[in-house]
């Protein structure tokens, strides 16, 4: 087998891993709320059955709107899906090692935010209009941080490339990691959380317009766009928790192309997927959402942490040592 | 073997030390429940007394460790009591509207810690002092202590603003002579006492005559 054909082999797997986990992952985060609070929950595959019946609806769509509207589903999962690409999540050659990295990635990201604020204001919904300038407000606060705590890693790394960050820090494992890495970890924790609109930030499971951030803007959707707009949020949420878990528990990642490494990476990558998930259902159990005035209070502390880190990290490299 | 590992392991809890030193006078700047503030304090001296006690040992000095005890004492269960105890009594648990609010004060200590990092890293400066890269740190602190001293209303506030200017210096004093004489820390730490006791009973006495802790409504007379 050539090298060409091995990579498209595990892209498509890649893919397939973000695509068919999403749904299952989100079910596992409500079912361990539901749990944690008493609840019986819902049946962990219920993420497919939802996908199933939305694809099953008709479409119905406002006459107000402009191609905007139409086009946006389509924008968001497909810039979110190549966001997940820049992310390694069992191997090494599941990653594209092209282009900009992590700055690619985050305005990805930004791109996919971009065409869902814009789209809630075409149907001229107060509530969608409403829920859009939030989100807004809330992507000025947010991708400053993400960019700024991810360029600290990166300065570590030397490297804008994730999957080079990740085997990096995975080198250095055995020692104590550096400040730096570590302010900027819980930084980009904090700001992950906020990024998959959860609990300090936002509440996905309300269903009060006035308080909706993410749910609002999907209101005026119906059939199989909201069906796209939903499937898109949670791998959103898997690409992130990949992103975050693969930074803090860097092992398991294999750069060989043999079964047995690519069957050992993948049975990690489940197991850290998993563990990160019922960590954020404890995270959204334990804490109560906060005003929304106050969530840029939040946001600026992630903020000053990540510029600590950068000062420590310019710090220790003029004396010549990295992590 | 266990030397080994200590010898791995001090320059790292030296460094986690020095940046959480650091990070919790930032809390202290954001936070506005006083309670939290009093919380906040303390552990940062906790900080301080692991740095002092880590380069007690190892320049195997006696004196330097008796500090760090009488540190530990002093700062993280008296001073600490104190203030509670005058929180307790004055019932007063927010800073309400302090002059710079604490998310906009945490930005301004933000960019105090760089011009400081960025100042001190300067060749000229590193010639001066640099034994245990706690200096900057140390300079910060100290700014961040006058910065929390002058942007908050009630005196209870200020009053941590002045000792988490102290914990600077004294962590400025561990960086460059590794620490003090014990007679003269004992002078120190007595004056911190003396001052927390007198300090706690002027806020009580301020709040029985002016119904507030709010050293702005002092200028008002009273009649």
């Amino acid at each position: 087998m050539n090298e060409e054909l091995k990579i498209i082999i595990i892209i498509f797997c890649h893919l397939a891993i973000l695509l068919l986990l999403s749904p299952l992952v989100n079910s596992i985060i409500k079912k361990t709320k539901a749990l944690l609070q008493g609840r019986k929950g819902i049946p962990l595959a219920q993420g497919y059955y939802d996908l199933i019946k939305y694809f099953h609806k008709e479409t119905v769509i406002s006459n107000q709107t402009s191609w905007i509207f139409l086009i946006t589903p389509v924008i968001l999962f497909s810039s979110i899906l190549l966001a997940g690409l820049f992310v390694p999540l069992f191997s090494e050659f599941g990653s594209i090692k092209i282009l900009g990295g992590i700055i690619v990635f985050v305005y990805l990201l930004g791109l996919g935010r971009f065409f869902m604020s814009l789209a809630a204001m075409e149907p001229g919904s107060g509530f969608c209009g409403m829920a859009s300038s939030r989100e807004m407000m809330l992507s000025v606060l947010i991708e400053p941080v993400m960019l700024l705590s991810l360029i600290v890693l990166s300065l570590l790394a030397d490297s804008t490339q994730i999957f080079t960050i990740i085997s990096s820090i995975a080198r250095h494992n055995l020692t104590l990691p550096s400040t730096g890495y570590v302010l900027a970890i819980i930084a980009l924790f904090i700001i992950s959380i906020a990024e998959i609109g959860r609990i300090p930030f936002d509440n996905q499971e309300t269903h009060y317009e006035l308080t909706m951030i993410h749910e609002g803007m999907l209101l005026e959707y119906s059939g199989k766009l909201l069906g796209l707009m939903i499937w898109s949020g949670w791998l959103k949420q898997l690409i992130i928790i990949s992103l975050i878990s693969n930074l803090i528990f860097p092992w398991g990642i294999t750069n060989t192309f043999t079964l047995s490494s690519i069957l050992i990476g993948f049975i990690f990558y489940i197991l850290k997927v998993f563990i990160f998930s019922i960590f954020i259902a404890l995270i959204e159990t334990i804490i109560a959402k906060v005003r929304l005035f106050r969530v840029k209070d939040i946001l600026v502390a992630s903020f000053v942490i990540s510029v600590l880190a950068l000062i420590l990290i310019i710090q220790e490299s003029g004396k010549g040592s990295l992590l | 073997m266990t030397n080994l590992l200590i010898k791995e392991l001090t320059p790292s809890l030296l460094s986690y030390s020095t940046v959480i030193l650091l990070l919790m006078s930032i809390l202290i700047a954001g936070s506005n429940r006083l309670q939290s503030i009093v919380k906040f304090y303390a552990f940062q001296s906790l900080c301080l007394v692991v740095i002092t006690l880590i380069v007690g040992f190892s320049t195997s000095n006696s004196e330097t460790i008796r500090i760090a005890t009488i540190t530990f004492i002093g700062k993280c269960l008296i001073i600490p009591l104190a203030l509670n105890f005058v929180i307790n009594k004055t019932q007063v648990h927010k800073e309400v509207d302090p002059i710079i609010s604490p998310p906009t004060t945490v930005l301004i200590v933000c960019i105090l810690i760089a011009l400081v990092y960025g100042l001190t890293s300067t060749p000229n400066f590193a010639k001066i002092a640099y034994s245990l890269g706690l200096f900057d740190t140390a300079i910060s602190i100290i700014l961040i202590g006058l910065l929390i001293m002058i942007s908050r209303r009630k005196a209870l506030t200020q009053i941590v603003g002045l000792y988490v200017m102290e914990n600077g210096i004294f962590a400025l004093t561990v960086d460059t002579v590794f620490g003090m004489p014990f007679v003269v820390e004992m002078g120190i730490s007595l004056d911190l006492f003396i001052g927390v006791l007198i300090m706690g009973i002027w806020v009580l006495r301020i709040k029985q005559s002016f119904d507030s802790i709010d050293v702005s409504k002092l200028s008002k007379l009273k009649g």
